[in-house]
């Protein structure tokens, strides 16, 4: 159907009408839409198209010719023409094409957050250093020398550089790029791991306990060539922070020289600090004020205590509870079960596995990941006995988003191992925040509903994320919990379960 | 307070700043330019000091063809009195030169309209044998003191508006809109009893008078016409809503004192004042008049052509004459004038009309029309950006010209082959869209192909390098 309207002696200029009927056609139901002023071209070209034009229209009219499907759509349409052209609908920012165009008077921009293909970063991060800005660098492939270029520069300013190849971040109650969104609260972290340190703040945020900062370093922070600039940087940030109360250093093991710095530093501070540096040994902490964590529940329970000393912490299975999941477990399985396959997206999750596993006896692991903890697979899309594969590492992620963006990869992976009947257990972590994937679960609740293995598999999955990011991890949980998984609180818990069934498994073996 | 974020990169990282209310903003970054190795060779060429040092000097004095011109409307003639080599059997056609069978279904209609028109041929049959025949002389518009604007067929004669650089003497002609026909037979090709006789009636009853003003009251400026219209929102290729009044304003007044009956005063004022953009062939004959008196400066690296015939598009540079440098012709992109065509329905880049960004208007002189801007979803900011980056690729900047929009920072003008190689960034030019039958289906904007600047750099390494 078509509908015409004349609107007498109102003008706008043919330029800006040019735009409008393109804007229309987009919408549902609508065939044909044309605003033009009434010339007699115009009318000729809407005659054409099969209009009838009122008798008296003229040019200093303005037409509007629609057709479309239904009463309906002709009037959305008719509604948005109106909006476009009174302006109603203007929700465009400013443009900008280079950092240099960005007016710092006239908005007084606090940071740059910087995910370019890590060739360019530098270049950006150097310029928004120049400005004035606070840096935080998600790219990764950032040399060492650039890497120490740029935070050398930020000391010097008094400038942050998060980075590069750092995932979560919050700084000025902005949640950056993969982080979650934390309530603001009396612990300060600064982190070398990402998923880490979100871990940390999020069993935190469990607790009740927010979060003043989450400074990201990047993962290589604490390698000698770095010396640890931007955590010793944050370390100190933090002490001055009026809102920061306990601090907590995250990193996985790294140089024992710089490590050994910071702690140093750490002990000059007159606020109490907690670390972790995961796989490193009580001997790290001798002589130091530091109070030492050995896994990221541990260190987010520590920090919790120092806040809260009454606090009820309950992220822990009993010993009894395991022996009961596990003993129930094994009755279900069919005896060509007999691996574990963890499919992790958290790098950090991965190495926090590996470490505990690693420490199981009598157990042979396998791994996408060059580690002391465990063999390489000879081919990282083929499973092999009880395999850990970080699946945010580059073997995968050469050829699709990581997991953490875009669940295809892992759900991939996921019916894969379902596939093989010698899988007995699966595990899971999810990651939740603003920067991350809309909807990182559902998917596989969905993919676990319908896999028609003829088999009991397993399920234990942990999600690392907080009340308040768009995810609503909540009822996630419960739709994870309905689909027969069991969700455990921490990275670390679902190690130990998975460890214990890996343990009995390998018994009956 | 939330901190403010400037976002360079993935742009869900951006919609999760503003799920957080955080003020953000994106920045539309963009690879830097990558040159080939090629390219590396050819710069480092004309980087050398001593050739610099004449390539800056050569460059200095082609601009200023440009800035110095004084361009002024003499006079109308046949197109056979005006324009060099346009003998009987010959036409003129827009873009680089090309074969009757390569090219596209408008310009061999030109050319068929062409014979119809002059008398060479009674039927398109014999139009067409004529053609092949190779008897006919054909040129191209931007080889000779013309410009094509359209597919720009023009024969002995098409009475043409004649534009002196009054600096130089030199002149150049461009054919006037064919009022009800619009762009006809010149700009479209058409060809009908109907489109003869408006030319017919255009020369013979119409520009009679027009010259009469002409010799009584002199010769009409376009420098200044130009300049007050780019401070009212024209860019002067794609909009002369504001040159189109300026023009009027000091014609009308000349012809109503002149000593011409009312009815045969009247169709003229019409045709003026009915016909839109009239004043665009005034604009792109100022332009090439100017750059006619840069062409052949020894050294030069200045772009003194820039046209597309529907299939190939070249540019010409001055320190290389007249020799043209070729590719694909590109693509528009814009508005259509009705949302009934889709790029299926559009010609790739054909007409001359881009000399006027030879001169520095039109999608160099972006900043001074929003409005055009606004044609592709733009903002204002977006074309003071577009400006300031078409400033990179110039030689200087063109005082005649300064721009309200700018704070009355200067138009840039005298595109430079090397800041073209040295930057990646390559010139915007605006214009109007057609389809294959030779509506004007639209306008736009489109970028000139890299490949005509790394030709054109190869040839002028080879003829000035050591």
């Amino acid at each position: 159907m078509k509908k015409i309207v004349v609107k007498k002696n109102r003008y706008i200029d043919s330029v800006t009408l040019m735009s409008v009927g393109d804007k229309i056609m987009k919408m549902d139901g609508i065939e044909n839409a044309e605003v033009q002023m009434g010339t007699w071209a115009n009318q000729e070209l809407l005659v054409e198209l099969g209009y009838e034009i009122p008798e008296g229209t003229g040019p200093d009219d303005l037409v509007m010719a629609v057709t479309g499907d239904t009463e309906e759509h002709l009037a959305a349409a008719f509604t948005r023409i109106e909006d476009i052209l009174e302006h109603r609908d203007e929700d465009e920012e400013e443009h900008y094409s280079d950092l240099s165009e960005i007016d710092l008077e006239e908005t007084p921009f606090d940071l740059v957050q910087i995910s370019l293909p890590g060739r360019y970063a530098y270049e950006e991060a150097n310029k928004a250093l120049d400005k004035g800005l606070h840096v935080f660098i998600f790219s990764d492939n950032v040399s060492l020398e650039e890497e120490r270029r740029l935070k050398e520069k930020g000391r010097e300013k008094g400038l942050l550089v998060m980075g590069p190849d750092c995932g979560v971040g919050m700084v000025g109650g902005v949640c950056l790029a993969a982080g979650s969104i934390m309530n603001q609260g009396p612990v300060g972290i600064v982190a070398a791991s990402g998923s880490g340190a979100q871990e940390v703040a999020c069993l935190l945020d469990q607790c009740g306990i927010g979060i003043s900062s989450l400074i990201g370093t990047g993962g290589r922070d604490l390698y000698p060539e770095i010396g640890g600039i931007e955590m010793l940087q944050g370390m100190e940030l933090l002490e001055k922070d009026e809102d920061t109360k306990v601090i907590i250093l995250v990193s996985k093991l790294a140089n024992y020289q710089v490590m050994e710095k910071v702690l140093g530093a750490a002990d000059s501070l007159t606020k109490p600090v907690v670390a972790v540096f995961l796989g490193g040994d009580e001997a790290l902490f001798e002589g130091h004020k530091t109070v030492p964590a050995f896994s990221l529940e541990e260190a987010a329970c520590k920090a919790a205590k120092l806040i809260k000393p009454d606090i009820d912490l309950n992220f822990r299975y009993e010993d009894a509870e395991i022996a009961e999941i596990v003993a129930g477990e094994m009755k279900k399985y069919n005896e060509t079960q007999k691996y574990f396959r963890g499919l992790y997206c958290g790098g950090t999750f991965t190495e926090e596995g590996l470490l505990y596993y690693s420490k199981i006896p009598g157990i042979k692991l396998y791994s996408n990941l060059n580690t002391k903890y465990a063999e390489k697979l000879e081919d990282s899309h083929v499973s092999f006995g009880h395999s850990i594969l970080d699946m945010g590492a580059e073997d995968f992620t050469s050829e699709a988003p990581h997991p953490v963006f875009d669940p295809q990869l892992r759900i991939r992976r996921l019916m894969k191992e379902l596939k093989d009947e010698e899988t007995a257990v699966v595990l899971l972590d999810f990651i939740t925040g603003p920067g991350v994937a809309e909807d990182p679960i559902t998917p596989f609740v969905d993919a676990i509903k319908k896999a028609d293995t003829g088999r009991h598999i397993t399920y234990i999955a942990n999600i690392c994320g907080s009340k308040q990011d768009p995810q609503n991890i909540v009822e996630k949980k419960k739709l994870l919990q309905d689909a027969g998984v069991i969700v455990t609180a921490s990275s670390y818990e679902s190690a130990r379960l998975a460890g214990a069934l890996m343990q009995e498994l390998e018994r009956r073996n | 307070m939330k901190w403010k974020v400037v976002n360079i990169g993935l742009q869900f990282f951006y919609d999760a700043l503003k799920a957080q209310d955080c003020e953000a903003v994106q920045v539309d970054w963009r690879v830097p330019v990558q040159r080939s190795c090629e390219t590396e060779r050819m710069l480092e060429v004309v980087n050398e000091s001593e050739l610099k040092e004449k390539i800056d000097a050569a460059n200095d004095k082609a601009v200023h063809c440009i800035i110095d011109s004084d361009p002024a409307w003499v006079d109308i003639l046949p197109a056979g009195e005006v324009i060099e080599g346009l003998d009987d059997y010959t036409i003129i056609h827009s873009g680089p030169p090309i074969e009757y069978d390569d090219m596209v279904m408008l310009h061999q209609r030109g050319l068929v309209s062409a014979c119809l028109f002059e008398g060479w041929a009674k039927t398109q049959e014999e139009a067409v044998e004529l053609i092949k025949s190779g008897k006919l002389k054909i040129m191209s518009a931007l080889d000779t003191n013309t410009v094509g604007a359209g597919t720009g067929i023009i024969t002995k004669s098409v009475a043409m508006i004649i534009i002196e650089d009054r600096r130089t003497g030199i002149r150049a002609a461009t054919f006037p809109a064919e009022g009800p026909f619009q762009g006809g037979f010149c700009g479209w090709g058409l060809y009908s009893p109907e489109i003869a006789e408006n030319l017919r009636y255009m020369r013979e009853e119409l520009f009679p008078v027009v010259r009469q003003m002409l010799k009584e009251f002199g010769p009409i400026a376009i420098k200044p016409i130009l300049a007050e219209s780019f401070q009212m929102g024209d860019e002067n290729h794609t909009r002369q809503s504001a040159a189109d009044l300026i023009f009027e304003h000091q014609v009308l007044p000349n012809l109503f004192k002149m000593d011409v009956p009312k009815e045969k005063l009247l169709p003229v004022v019409n045709y003026i004042v009915d016909t839109p953009r009239y004043f665009h062939c005034y604009g792109q004959g100022a332009s090439r008049s100017a750059m006619l008196s840069a062409v052949g400066t020894e050294y030069s690296t200045m772009v003194t052509a820039v046209c597309g015939n529907g299939v190939t598009f070249g540019i010409k540079v001055a320190g290389l004459g007249d020799e043209w440098f070729t590719a694909p012709a590109p693509m528009m992109k814009g508005r259509y004038t009705s949302s009934k065509y889709t790029i299926k329905d559009q010609l790739p880049w054909i007409g001359d009309s881009c000399v006027v960004e030879c001169a520095g208007m039109g999608g160099l002189a972006a900043a001074a029309s929003p409005i055009v801007c606004a044609l592709r979803g733009m903002k204002n900011k977006d074309a003071v950006a577009l400006t300031k980056e078409m400033q990179k690729i110039c030689i200087t900047k063109n005082p005649n010209f300064p721009i309200p929009n700018m704070d009355f920072e200067f138009l840039p003008v005298g595109i430079d082959i090397r800041k073209v190689l040295e930057t990646g960034i390559t010139p915007e030019i605006h214009g109007g869209m057609f389809n294959f039958e030779g509506g004007l289906i639209g306008a736009g904007s489109a970028r000139v192909p890299m490949e005509c600047f790394e030709k054109a750099m190869a040839a002028y390494v080879k003829k000035y390098g050591k």
